[in-house]
């Protein structure tokens, strides 16, 4: 009874510390959290307040002419600022997006109580101190510059948007301590109640992370599609209103389903690097999971990527017809052809990677045979998601053709073409998925034959109703049936999958597994793969970021705040890809940089002689 | 054969009927009709 007092207290000594700080971080984020977003007015109520009696008044943009922008030893004001901001929001992106699915992993191994999901996700989120660093460093080299090369540009937005400027910084201190924290605290908050503890944490850090990249959005968004001002771009004082301008949250929802699949491909190619330097046989077995996990991840938040950016482009063209128009049939149109090669490149490295970790199981050989067919099919999406519906031609080339269209291949084309083949594209990786899972298992339950039957009838139904939409819709109506059938499209494909899974689940629920899994039997061009993948992101989103911004053309706040600077046009887009290209290399030398220090940090010299006996 | 040919029917209709009003639910809530009406 003594003894179960003692623990008890011992126990209560223990947890004490923990639970004050917990308590005082709880306190200490929870009323800016409650100013920045739990009401719609808080930051208009709190200009208010501050000011008292003395009213703000916020004069227009001013009018610049090219001397207003410094010109400092030569220096491209807009290159330089233009790779300052990729590079920051490469590594904005992956940090914020490994906390994520490291709490994921991290909870999942709470559940299971298997030890190796605990120790991938510190490694994960080991991967992303380093980075964090380097996100922090380039974000303030872009800061700097901007002050620096676009000073008044600078000024306006941060009198609009003071309150959130000031308000990210403080978010900042609280996103390192929580991140800090929670790496160098992984293994002192071990066991069932400090466990615990960890992964509220990890929640916190999630919050924190999230929350600053809405911030960040809102001074990005307002740029483009700018509210709270009048038309002469005079703020009237609600910085709400500013925030929560029309774009705002498509680009949130987009950058954040795209930042875990970026994230994931980024730690994939880190296990593939590990993979492929690991002379270990339990090196690359732990490492070949770990690939797998990523990839996972990155599909999983891949599969619905194009729908959030078919919402975000629906809502750009449903804010200006003209930027729209800009966007994608204009001058940025021929990018989003180079768009769909790397979204394609994406779908088939995915693919091909499960399809070569189906090694990994004795019993894959039964499903070798559809692995072709799948093939053909996502090649075939792939073809039709980057046909163009105009080429770049010569007289004679245009006469030979006898139009700007080509007979067979024009009507391809067309978005309801692709949104078609992407449907397709995404639910074949569905199947290899799918096909993956099962390659290993034998169902046991007495209903197989009849489970499968109705598996295969789901994807047929669904298919040709994709295809009706699709075809019907597309080319036989007006462009609201043709804009409209997109929905019911993407809701089969949803539809589709989500059924699919849940009846495998049910169906290999108790399965007889063939033989244990044999990871680290994957051949090493599988690592290729996903070393493809994590480049086909970084430069997807460089272009993809290049064009969001560009569609403002010249106007620093669209139509109400001229770029008057020397760089105010539209580059050509061979220059624009070469930038992009630039910054997508820098990038990834810096994450190798990253990858090497993590291998550095491991490695211990053992000189003889040096130090004292 | 049998085991895997009429479960494959029966659900082929059921999906497609579904998948159908999926399609006239969606495109009735959008103002549109299932079919085109110029």
């Amino acid at each position: 009874m003594r003894a179960n007092k003692q623990l008890t207290s011992t126990g209560i000594r223990r947890r004490l510390p923990v639970c004050l700080f917990l308590a005082v971080l709880v306190l200490v984020l929870s009323p800016v959290d409650l100013v920045g977003l739990g009401s719609p007015a808080a930051f208009a109520q709190d200009l208010s307040s501050s000011q008292g009696a003395e009213e703000v008044v916020h004069g227009p943009p001013p009018k610049l002419s090219a001397a207003d922008y410094p010109q400092i030893a030569g220096v491209n004001a807009r290159v330089f600022v233009w790779l300052a901001a990729q590079l920051h929001l490469w590594f904005a992106a992956f940090v914020l997006a490994v906390p994520i699915f490291v709490f994921i992993i991290e909870a999942i191994g709470m559940k299971t109580r298997d030890e190796r999901y605990d120790s991938m996700a510190y490694e994960f989120i080991k991967i992303s101190i380093t980075a964090y660093s380097l996100t922090a460093i380039l974000g303030g080299l872009l800061a700097f510059s901007l002050i620096i090369f676009y000073p008044h540009v600078f000024q306006y937005m941060s009198g609009i948007f003071k309150e959130t400027m000031f308000f990210y910084a403080l978010l900042f201190f609280a996103e390192s301590a929580l991140l800090y924290i929670y790496y160098y605290g992984w293994y002192w908050l071990q066991g069932r109640f400090k466990k615990w503890v960890h992964l509220t944490l990890g929640l916190l850090l999630n919050a924190v992370g999230t929350t600053l990249m809405f911030l960040a959005n809102s001074w990005v968004t307002f740029m483009m599609s700018p509210a709270g001002v009048d038309p002469a771009g005079v703020f009237a004082g609600d910085a709400w209103a500013a925030m929560h301008n029309f774009l705002w949250n498509p680009i949130n929802l987009h950058r954040f389903v795209a930042n875990i699949a970026y994230g994931g491909s980024i730690v994939g190619a880190y296990a593939a690097f590990k993979f492929l330097s690991a002379t270990r046989e339990q090196d690359k077995a732990h490492y070949d999971w770990m690939g797998y996990t990523a990839n996972f991840i990155a599909i999983s938040a891949l599969l619905p990527l194009p729908f959030a950016g078919y919402y975000l482009a629906a809502e750009i063209y449903s804010y200006s017809q003209q930027m729209g128009i800009t966007l994608m049939g204009g001058i940025f149109a021929w990018l989003f052809i180079i768009q769909a090669v790397l979204i394609g490149t994406l779908f088939l490295s995915a693919n091909y990677y499960l399809w070569c970790g189906m090694g990994r199981s004795d019993g894959a050989h039964r499903y070798h045979k559809y692995v072709k067919y799948l093939a053909i099919v996502i090649v075939g999406a792939f073809l039709v998601w980057f046909t163009p519906h105009t080429l770049v031609l010569t007289n004679e080339e245009l006469k030979a053709l006898g139009g700007p269209y080509h007979k067979y291949l024009g009507p391809l084309g067309i978005m309801p073409a692709k949104n078609t083949a992407v449907n397709i594209m995404i639910l074949f990786t569905a199947l290899s998925f799918l096909i993956y899972r099962r390659a290993n298992r034998v169902a046991t339950v007495s209903w197989v034959a009849a489970g499968n039957s109705v598996q295969a009838a789901l994807f047929t139904a669904g298919i040709l109703n994709i295809l009706f939409l699709g075809i019907y819709h597309g080319y036989f109506t007006n462009t609201v049936y043709k804009v409209a059938a997109s929905i019911p499209q993407v809701l089969t494909t949803l539809i589709i999958i989500a059924v699919s899974i849940t009846l495998d689940t049910v169906m290999y629920r108790g399965a007889k597994e063939i033989a244990p899994l044999k990871w680290g039997r994957v051949p090493d061009r599988a690592q290729y793969a996903l070393f493809m993948l994590a480049v086909a992101f970084t430069w997807l989103m460089g272009l993809m970021g290049y064009i969001r911004s560009g569609i403002r053309q010249h106007w620093h706040v669209t139509d109400v705040f001229r770029d008057n600077s020397p760089d105010a046009f539209t580059p050509t887009l061979g220059y624009a890809a070469n930038v992009v290209s630039v910054g997508t290399i820098l990038f990834m030398a810096m994450v190798i940089f990253v990858f090497w220090l993590s291998q550095v940090s491991t490695r211990k010299a053992e000189v003889a002689g040096y130090w004292k006996a | 054969m049998k085991a895997y040919v009429v479960p494959f029917f029966v659900a082929l209709i059921v999906c497609a009927t579904l998948f159908v009003l999926l399609d006239f639910g969606v495109m009735n809530l959008m103002g549109l009709t299932l079919f085109f009406t110029p």
